[in-house]
């Protein structure tokens, strides 16, 4: 028979050893993280076919299916946790009219609950080609859930460029948009 | 020893191991923390100074001001109590104004304030208020070990508790 004290004693003991196990997991959390990041996973890869993209557009809540259509796309990934992102809006608002002249459609892919990413966008005309998208769907776009970042689809629904807004590419594509070009030039 | 009683001297550990983890990790950082004072919470450079360290020594006091028994613990709480409200309604305040806040609030200078941290602090505070009010006025003294024990469990929980919602939310996502 076990005294009220040795049994006192046990559940101390597995009360600390809980505890201990409970830290070591958080521990181990913080260095697979830290693992993940020196060795960083990427966007999709140009080659890579995007898979089709179903949400709710943000004004209207209409839902929204985007696949390879024809029509070359580009993803924006942007996040209302990201200063860089906030500081990027004028210059994506400033590209999407001559976006849409080029032929270019241009879809702020986000899984961010609609209240926040509305209060992010304010009055910025991107909030009318803002997609609120499921978690799942997202990462499947963009499993390092990298921002402000970009994916530029082509007319058959394959990744053309991929890479963080404000990279060589990316300037490469305002500066053709800039200049009234195909934006699948600017692309390749 | 009832259970009520063992519940509250757990309650009352565990609330000054979190303000024990809170000092210590603002102290740590505090480079970090003066400088989130600045900018996630407008406080000017050279206020921000000095109100990091006090902030961190205050904490300190009401450590020992709740872990020493049931009759310092009272006015202890009671501030803590205080300074959790205003700082949890400041950075909620600024959570929901700017969307990216970040606190350093039990060290984690890098990472900015979540749902989840902002759900912890209110834990905290609805703890602190239960113990003011329903925490009776007597010293216990049978099983301190294991309310002990139990106290430093709900205190990593809690502080973890953003880390293990995101180890949760990764497990679901597993193909």
């Amino acid at each position: 028979m076990i005294s009220n004290d040795t049994l006192y004693l046990i559940l101390t003991l597995l009360a600390f050893g809980a505890a201990f196990n409970l830290l070591l997991i958080l521990r181990l959390n913080r260095t697979v993280r830290r693992l993940a990041a020196a060795f960083p996973r990427t966007m999709l890869q140009a080659g890579e076919t995007v898979p089709a993209l179903r949400g709710q557009a943000l004004l209207g809540r209409t839902p929204l299916t985007v696949s390879g259509d024809g029509q070359p796309t580009a993803l924006l990934f942007l996040s209302s946790a990201c200063p860089k992102c906030r500081a990027k809006l004028p210059e994506i608002s400033g590209l999407l009219p001559l976006a849409q002249q080029a032929g270019l459609t241009m879809l702020l892919v986000s899984m961010e609950p609609a209240w926040r990413l509305r209060r992010f966008l304010g009055t910025s005309p991107i909030s009318q080609v803002a997609v609120c998208v499921r978690r799942q769907d997202y990462l499947a776009l963009n499993p390092v859930m990298a921002t402000p970042a970009y994916l530029l689809v082509g007319q058959s629904g394959m990744v053309e460029a991929a890479g963080i807004i404000g990279d060589d590419n990316w300037l490469a594509l305002c500066e053709q948009l800039e200049a009234g070009e195909e934006p699948r030039e600017a692309a390749a | 020893m009832s259970a009520a009683l063992f519940a509250f001297d757990m309650v009352r550990y565990a609330l000054g191991l979190l303000l024990a983890c809170a000092a210590l990790g603002k102290g740590f950082t505090l480079a970090a923390f003066r400088e989130n004072l600045y900018e996630s919470f407008g406080v000017p450079t050279a206020a921000a100074k000095w109100l990091a360290p006090l902030i961190v020594l205050t904490e300190a006091i009401l450590t020992a001001g709740t872990l020493a028994g049931v009759a310092s613990a009272r006015p202890a709480l009671a501030a803590a109590l205080l300074l959790f409200c205003v700082f949890t309604a400041v950075l909620v305040h600024r959570y929901l104004q700017e969307g990216v806040v970040r606190c350093a609030c039990f060290g984690e200078p890098g990472r900015a304030v979540s749902p989840f941290d902002l759900l912890r602090n209110l834990l905290i505070s609805a703890a602190m208020a239960a113990w003011l009010l329903w925490a009776p006025a007597s010293d216990t003294a049978a099983l301190q070990p294991l309310a002990a024990g139990l106290a430093v469990l709900c205190t990593i929980l809690l502080i973890g508790l953003h880390d293990i919602a995101s180890i949760l939310r990764a497990q679901e996502l597993a193909p």
